[in-house]
């Protein structure tokens, strides 16, 4: 802005000028002008805009011709502190010390006509823009353990300024950036008018006792209206947290018993000790303690056992008269293998060089172990509404507490509210519970069990016993029963809770208690026409899972499941619901409290120590793997992971904090978890009877909340698939827990992504190791599943394997890990997955070193194995392991799949020998 | 880090072979002890996919015995039966007390490791009508077919030698393939 004039200081010389003017139009001016005035050559002068506190650029201002002798030039008002003006030169300069808004200057040129003085004026703006210091802070120091949590560092100007300022950082110290610590931006603006902005810089996690490092972030430059501060630059220390401890424990004695025999006489319980450790467990003595209740417990024998070397046995048998029992009450057997004679039950720990195991067992005043159900008198009430329905979070979570301390998130359940009030309750459908046993009597179940199809496969060797009554010989807890409550107990009678599809109809093999499972295993899963009758069972409830290392199925098994879905039901196929197992927290990292042992170990609480894969059949397609989640819609804590899950459905927690599941139990207050106390043990109002617990969890709970919803569907739509549900659960699975981060740790200084957040494949399904599809949703599945034209998935076929040999050496504490790809075609290309599995062929000598992802054609990443699976410590070298990954369902399988390998410890160094991927395909147009 | 941290809680890691495995017998069922009287009733079989060598709990007296490259050792301490057994440079220890039920366990020399056996036998028959007579010959205590399948089991007595008992079968005209059942990895409540 500027402005020009001519006239000069005082009217005077204005009334002059006019007349002269007037005068020189009218001809009276006589050949010149005898007053030459001075003018600039120029109109204008450019507004001016400085910055406070640094040199202007000096500039002479312009110079005026003409007037009556010399030339005065002036420049008001005052200029801005620090600047100048020469008169004699022109020159504006100087470094202006004070922020001024837009203010007009007059520069003013005036002659030296004494008389007469004339003079000329520009005008233009000069304006002091401030200029902010930029100061650097953030955390003096962080844990490389908070990496889900990363550090702010924050800029800040002294005030705000016009315009952005533009700050540019560098890192330097003894961190490195890209393998110790991640900074989220090297460039950080700040807006017009703030003061203030952040980066952020996010610990990498290593294994490696490295020490402290530091890293200096300092102000590289500064583009805009800032200029570095008194803080420069800020050190942080990255706190190393060493490496995790080794070796700590060496020896682990796991254990399991079966009660061989209930005789008129005596009862036979044999046990079963094993080293699964690394290393050699002490010498321990196993001892048979028995005891009632109040009384204190008494040796009954003791042997000794030598210091069980790794994958060493102990098979023990303890045949117990009943003259050594008390009659009219429980008998309690605590089975102990300790370093030392131990005869304080409270004392007995899972521990190294330890290990416990219990059973109870009801000796009647006729000295009878009941093997029957019968004696147990009930009512109900038809019609009249479950009292510990309101409890019940699986089915409507209203945030009660479920008789535990807390209460849950309202809304985290099985989504089924518009089917509790007019949807399907699985009327027709035909679900086997395959576990421990089942209280056919159970007036909470007994209504929904098919008379004369459950079986027990012990009825041989437990006197009393019936074929068709798999009632539990021992007292303390039947799971089965509880397992079964939670699929189909009774609703609407006026006791108890209520299943998630109360129509169903309901069987029970007992085929855990079977001494010999390897014989009862194909008759309990759908391959027996009689005794039991399985072959018309639609879903399989399969609580269970495995002890022992990873280890694929034997060929028969793997049939049998492959036959089960191709055969029953008249070939739309069976459906296999399976825990997906509790093995989440078992690994070293974790205390008795389940907390890590040490920071750097909370890696574990992220990736789980024991992956599913440890149960083979898991990796299998042709079960629903179900994982757990809590009331709060998180997965539960003891929940195992992986990418062979299906869909998580509620399980809960220990029933204490956090609630667990209400479910039916055996009957009585003496019998059954009862026995545990606490929840609604005891509770004489809610449970008087004490046929019910509020304690009931695991994967075993998730698996029958979602075998009920299978139930549901199956009602809603008989003719579906075992694909078609998989399908539907798949498809309306409901995403929880959004924003759980992945888990990165770097190795030999390369960062490894150890586990993805969640991820969306490029058929439109969300995926996450925790929860595979996301928690089954009811309401979601039931609309589907009418409208779902049966068997329209296209033909179910499984690809032959596509193989490549390698040999090559796995790079050793490296997290850039070796890869390797495949292309994979010959398949059609309207298949779409629905299963991969992986073989893995590696030379290792500790093959839980080692990660394994999947990276398919379209982009998406599986890890199929995390680094540090505990279910891999003590397998055979080499390791030849089948695994399995749901996370590419519907994407195509041709094209280029890639697999990267990593090992993450040093020390052993292994090969890959081979790697293989067979596919399981069907042709589904809408996720093409 | 070094490798092989051990765990504390980890599960149970009982490692028992799932897969049937075919008991041929070569020739000489009964081990030949070499350079000694073979005190142990240890039975030398094979399998289409790996061998095992057979024992009962029961017969087996104190001693010592080579079948191949394997060394059993057995003896009695403190009222358990302990079997050892010593192959390429690792010693397998399995400890069973005098009165426990189990009646005969196995050595997998490929996988190192012992295995305990099911009270019955994997048979596959050209004919499954024939099963009972099966099941009669060697006074079993059931058999069932699974024709989904392709194979029966024949359930024994505890106290069947298996490896007669498969002698006896393979021996049957019409029979195809007979096999061991160890028992697999325990399944238990999850």
């Amino acid at each position: 802005m500027y402005r020009a004039s001519a006239a000069g200081g005082s009217p005077f010389p204005v009334l002059f000028l006019v007349v002269a003017l007037a005068l020189s139009a009218a001809g009276c001016g006589g050949g010149g002008d005898r007053d030459p005035k001075p003018t600039f050559g120029q109109s204008s002068i450019p507004d001016k805009i400085y910055d406070r506190g640094r040199a202007i650029d000096s500039e002479t201002l312009p110079a005026a011709t003409s007037g009556d002798g010399e030339l005065t030039y002036t420049l008001s008002p005052d200029l801005p502190a620090g600047l100048t003006f020469d008169a004699a030169t022109r020159l504006l300069s100087g470094t202006p010390s004070a922020a001024q808004p837009a203010t007009l200057y007059t520069y003013t040129v005036t002659d030296s006509d004494t008389e007469d003085p004339d003079s000329a004026s520009l005008t233009f703006t000069i304006t002091v823009e401030a200029v902010a210091t930029v100061s650097i802070s953030t955390a003096p120091e962080v844990d490389e353990g908070d990496d889900r949590t990363p550090v702010g560092v924050t800029l800040t100007l002294s005030e705000p300024v016009t315009g952005p300022v533009v700050i540019a950082l560098a890192s330097s110290g003894t961190a490195r950036l890209g393998s110790d610590f991640d900074l989220a931006g090297t460039e950080v603006v700040v807006a017009e008018g703030s003061t203030r902005a952040a980066t952020t810089i996010t610990p990498i996690r290593d294994l490696e006792a490295e020490g402290d490092e530091t890293i200096t972030l300092e102000i590289e430059s500064i583009a805009g209206r800032g200029e570095i501060g008194s803080i420069p630059s800020v050190d942080i220390v990255i706190r190393d947290l060493g490496a995790p401890p080794e070796g700590e424990y060496a020896a682990f004695l796991a254990f399991f018993t079966t009660l061989d025999a209930v005789e008129p006489d005596a009862v036979t319980l044999t046990f079963v000790v094993f080293n699964s450790g690394t290393a050699a467990a002490s010498p321990t003595q196993a001892t048979v303690l028995t005891t009632t209740p109040g009384a204190a417990a008494r040796a009954l024998t003791s042997l000794p056992v030598q210091a069980l070397e790794p994958k060493d046995f102990f098979i023990g048998t303890v045949r117990v008269p009943f003259d050594e029992l008390v009659s009219g009450v429980n008998n309690i057997f605590i089975l102990n293998v300790a370093p030392v004679p131990e005869e304080d039950p409270a004392l007995l720990a899972m521990d190294e060089g330890g290990a416990v195991g219990y059973e109870v067992v009801f000796l009647t005043d006729e000295n009878r172990i009941p093997t029957t159900c019968t004696g147990f008198e009930r009512d109900t009430e038809p019609g009249t509404l479950d009292p510990l329905f309101e409890q019940q979070w699986a089915l409507n979570n209203t945030g009660q507490m479920s008789f535990a301390a807390n209460g849950g998130i309202v809304g985290e359940d099985l989504n089924m509210s518009d089917t509790l009030v007019d949807g399907p309750i699985g009327a027709g459908v035909q679900v086997a519970v395959v576990d421990s046993g089942l209280e056919i009597c159970h007036p909470d179940l007994a209504a929904n069990v098919e008379p004369g199809l459950s079986y027990n496969f012990n009825a041989p060797i437990w006197l009393g016993a019936q074929a068709g009554d798999p009632f539990a010989a021992s007292v303390l807890g039947d799971h089965g029963t509880s397992v079964a409550g939670l699929i189909a107990a009774a609703a609407n009678n006026g006791i108890g809770g209520r299943g998630v599809a109360p129509g169903t109809r309901l069987r029970g093999f007992n085929f855990l208690a079977v001494p010999d499972q390897e014989l009862a295993y194909f008759d309990a899963l759908g391959m027996s026409s009689a005794s039991p009758q399985s072959d018309d069972v639609h879903v399989f409830n399969m609580s269970f899972g495995t002890l022992g290392s990873a280890e694929d199925v034997a060929a028969d098994e793997r049939e049998l499941f492959r036959s089960g879905v191709t055969d029953l039901r008249d070939g739309l196929g069976a459906i296999y619901v399976k825990a997906a197992g509790n093995e989440f927290n078992d690994c070293t990292e974790l205390d008795d409290d389940r907390q890590p042992v040490h920071p750097l170990l909370d890696l574990s609480a992220e990736l789980g120590c024991t992956a599913a894969n440890l149960d083979g059949i898991n990796n299998l397609p042709y079960v629903i793997a179900v994982g757990g989640f809590s009331a709060d819609g998180k997965r539960s804590s003891y929940s195992s992971a992986g990418a062979a899950l299906w869909v998580v459905a509620p399980a809960g927690e220990y029933g204490r904090d956090h609630p667990a599941m209400i479910t039916t139990d055996q009957m009585g207050v003496d019998r059954g978890y009862d026995l545990y106390g606490g929840g609604l043990a005891g509770d004489a109002e809610a449970n008087p009877l004490g046929d019910y617990t509020s304690r009931f969890n695991g994967t075993s709970a998730a698996a029958p909340n979602a075998s009920g919803a299978v139930a549901l569907l199956l009602e809603t739509q008989p003719e579906l698939t075992w694909r078609d549900v998989k399908h539907i659960l798949a498809k309306t699975a409901r995403r929880l827990h959004a924003g759980i981060p992945r888990v990165r740790v770097a190795f030999g200084g390369v960062p490894a992504v150890l586990q993805h957040g969640w991820i969306t494949n490029a058929a439109g399904y969300h995926f996450h190791n925790w929860y595979g599809f996301g928690a089954v949703d009811v309401d979601a599945a039931v609309a589907p599943a009418a409208t779902h034209a049966p068997d329209s998935l296209g033909v179910f076929s499984e690809s032959a394997p596509v193989r490549l040999a390698t040999g090559v050496t796995i790079p050793d504490h490296d997290g850039s890990g070796l890869t390797q790809t495949q292309n994979v075609t010959g398949l059609s290309r309207t298949a779409n997955i629905e299963a991969v599995q992986l073989r893995i062929e590696v030379t290792h000598a500790n093959p839980w070193d080692l990660g394994f992802e999947l990276i398919s054609p379209a982009g998406t990443r599986s890890i199929v194995n995390p680094v540090f699976n505990h279910a891999l410590i003590g397998v055979d070298n080499p390791l030849d392991w089948t695994i399995l990954s749901n996370a590419f369902y519907g994407e195509p399988p041709t094209g280029e799949w890639t697999l990267n390998v990593i090992d993450a410890a040093e020390g052993n160094i292994g090969t890959l020998d081979a790697w293989s991927l067979i596919f399981y395909l069907g042709e589904h147009p809408e996720d093409s | 880090m070094k490798s092989a941290k051990m765990n504390r809680r980890e599960v149970w890691r009982r490692r028992l072979a799932a897969l049937p495995v075919m008991l041929l017998f070569l020739a000489g069922a009964h081990a030949a002890a070499q350079g000694q009287d073979a005190p142990l009733n240890v039975m030398r079989s094979a399998t289409l996919e790996r061998p095992l060598l057979v024992m009962s709990t029961d017969a087996a007296a104190p001693g010592e015995v080579y079948v191949d490259d394997v060394r059993i050792r057995v003896a009695i301490e403190d009222g358990t039966r302990v079997y050892q057994a010593f192959h390429q440079g690792i010693t397998r220890t399995l400890y069973v007390a005098l009165e426990a039920s189990l009646r005969y366990v196995a050595f997998d020399p490929e996988r190192n490791r012992f295995e305990l056996l099911s009270p019955g036998l994997r048979v596959e028959l050209e004919d499954y009508e024939m099963l009972d007579r099966v099941v009669d010959a060697v006074d079993g205590t059931g058999g069932k077919a699974y024709p989904m399948l392709g194979f029966a089991i024949v359930q024994l007595s505890r106290e069947a030698n298996p490896v007669d008992a498969i002698r006896t079968i393979e021996a049957m005209p019409g029979v195809i393939d007979v096999r061991l059942i160890t028992e697999g990895p325990r399944r238990v409540p999850r």
